[in-house]
């Protein structure tokens, strides 16, 4: 069970003076029940990646296999797929079009042909998970505020119930209050419901603190992929493509060049609590 | 999907078409257009043939990327072709069930298609060559003398332009909300015409909710950068003849001077 990526090229406006390589030869495979996080500067083909799995976007070349089974194959239910593989996209509010909140959520479940009443308890239950307040349910998404109308579109994803989740910058444009409490429920929703998470990106803090693999894009290739640990190690390189690493990781870096003996791959403010009062009592010892 | 649509577009390159003065391109197009409905047999249509495929090749624009505007009216091009070809009374020349072809049928609905395709190519290589901006200031300047008769040709040219600017953005939107709505299962190959309609709904309430929001927010960024309209407002990059654009007048006036001598003579 999972998804395999198998070099996989895909070109913008292939023939025109505007052609674009936006993935070259992408090779990757993504297992069951990770959390991963695709970081990369813009227009690096992040975006272009995920859309390809969920068979949004068709390679140029290359093939794209769940389950075992390739999604180009012509009896492929590709909507099938696509209840499977959710995916909210990058500003997501901008598919709201309902009346209401509620039915909008509910558009997803419907097209999955489920009856009548098992569409209104899956859109309730994705409301509740993202936390929406219950008063505005029945108002029009059009009068809510971002960060809210942000949480009724991942809702109406999540209302399909996939078994994989792709989000495309949930955080993009929000305060960071409303950030963290959206990367909170998508940490809490893995942990619940053990569904594999894609979360796109483009801020290492945020990536650093939640997911357990990344994978780095660069100029249209997979550049770094692994654990927070083994990418920031990296973080000459990181910042050579432009990217930078946790801000503790800066800290540690430093503090090691004046001579304290930490480790420099802790990549969360916890573990760099923890570890600078390691080294604190140790070299308070030494020094006695 | 939607991105096909080329029709007002700019294609960049370096041409000798691209340089020219916007104002001698839009004196092309109507001069030009003019021809295409004074031609009416085979040698002013030859004529126009080559003063058309010399400047697409001078444009530098590749063909198959200007024709691909014309697939959007094939359609129409085939309805209106098969309607002239079989209700225009005239000699009998076959028959096809209860239709039949006349002389005067085919003759028309050969110059009929013919027309519309070279109005298509004729019209679409102007805005293929010419950046909005600079075709808005030619637009501008053309009609400036409208002005006098309280025509607001600034306006015009404003709205113009921003309406072409926005063509783009618009695909780009509608390509960007049917895939979000493709990933929550919508279906926008469903046949019938009423599921058809119905399954458009997804798609339009929110293009045309951030149509007005784009609207909304241009307006107030131009009113924020002190736009008042075209009073007293100065160019970046005036317009000036060059040589080139007094080579091509001569030669727009010959060519069209040309047809309509093969109308008169044949
Ligand atoms: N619809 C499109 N048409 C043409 N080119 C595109 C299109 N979408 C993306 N591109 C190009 O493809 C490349 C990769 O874009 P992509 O959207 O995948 O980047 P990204 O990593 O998601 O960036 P961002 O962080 O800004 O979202 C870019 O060079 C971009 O200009
Ligand atoms: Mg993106």
């Amino acid at each position: 069970m999972s998804l395999i990526v198998d070099k996989v090229s895909y070109k913008y406006s292939t023939g025109t003076a505007y052609e674009v390589t936006a993935l070259d030869e992408v090779s990757l495979e993504i297992k069951d029940g990770e959390f991963i996080g695709i970081i990369g500067h813009t227009g690096s083909g992040k975006s272009t990646l995920v859309q390809h799995l969920n068979g949004i976007l068709k390679a140029t070349s290359g093939t794209v296999y769940y389950n075992g089974q390739d999604i180009y194959d012509k009896d492929y239910d590709l909507k099938d797929l696509r209840t499977r593989v959710g995916m909210v996209f990058q500003y997501p509010e901008h598919q709201l079009f309902e009346t209401t909140v509620f039915e909008d959520v509910e558009f997803g479940p419907k097209n999955q042909g489920l009856d009548e009443k098992e569409v209104a308890e899956r859109a309730y239950d994705a409301l509740q998970r993202v936390g929406f307040p219950e008063e505005y349910y029945d108002q029009s998404p059009f009068d809510l505020s971002g960060g809210q109308k942000r949480r009724a579109a991942i809702a109406g994803v999540l209302a399909m119930k996939p078994s994989v989740l792709i989000l495309d910058e949930p955080t993009a444009g929000l305060d960071p209050k409303g950030r963290n409490e959206i990367l909170d429920m998508i940490r809490s929703m893995h942990e619940k419901s053990h569904i594999t998470i894609i979360l796109v990106s483009h801020s290492m803090e945020d990536v650093a603190n939640y997911v357990d693999r990344i994978i780095v894009m660069n100029d249209a290739k997979v550049f770094l992929d692994g654990t927070p640990k083994e990418v920031f190690a990296h973080s000459k390189d990181l910042e050579a493509i432009g990217l930078a690493v946790p801000e503790v990781t800066y800290l540690m870096l430093e503090l090691k060049e004046m001579g304290w003996d930490v480790d420099t791959t802790v990549t969360t403010v916890e573990e760099a609590r923890k570890e600078i009062l390691r080294a604190y009592e140790v070299k308070k010892s030494a020094s006695k | 999907m939607f991105r096909e649509i080329t029709i007002g577009q700019y294609y960049p390159a370096d041409s000798l078409l691209h340089r020219l003065d916007p104002r001698v391109k839009l004196f092309f197009t109507l001069f030009y257009m003019i021809g295409i409905f004074v031609a009416d047999n085979i040698f002013a249509f030859s004529l126009l043939t080559v003063g058309l495929f010399s400047a697409v090749k001078l444009s530098k624009v590749p063909f198959g990327y200007m024709v691909k505007g014309l697939q959007a009216i094939i359609l129409l091009l085939i309805i209106a072709g098969a309607f002239n070809m079989f209700l225009t009374p005239g000699q009998t020349l076959a028959t096809v069930g209860p239709l039949t072809i006349t002389d005067v049928g085919l003759k028309n609905a050969g110059l009929m298609t013919a027309r519309m395709i070279y109005l298509i190519i004729g019209t679409s290589l102007m805005t293929l060559t010419t950046t909005p901006n600079r075709l808005t200031d030619g637009l501008e300047t053309s009609l400036g003398p409208l002005q006098k008769l309280n025509v607001p040709v600034h306006e015009i040219a404003l709205m113009m332009s921003i309406a072409l600017r926005f063509i783009p953005i618009l695909v780009e939107e509608t390509d960007k909300i049917m895939k979000a709505q493709m990933a929550r299962g919508a279906d926008f190959e469903t046949k019938g015409l009423v599921r058809k309609a119905k399954a458009m709904v997804p798609l339009l309430v929110p293009l045309f909710v951030s149509a007005f929001r784009r609207a909304s927010d241009l307006a107030m960024a131009m009113e924020a950068r002190c736009y008042h309209g075209g009073e007293g407002r100065t160019k970046m990059k005036p317009l000036h003849y060059s040589k080139e654009d007094r080579v091509a007048y001569l030669l727009i006036l010959l060519f069209f001077a040309g047809v309509v001598v093969l109308r008169i003579l044949f």
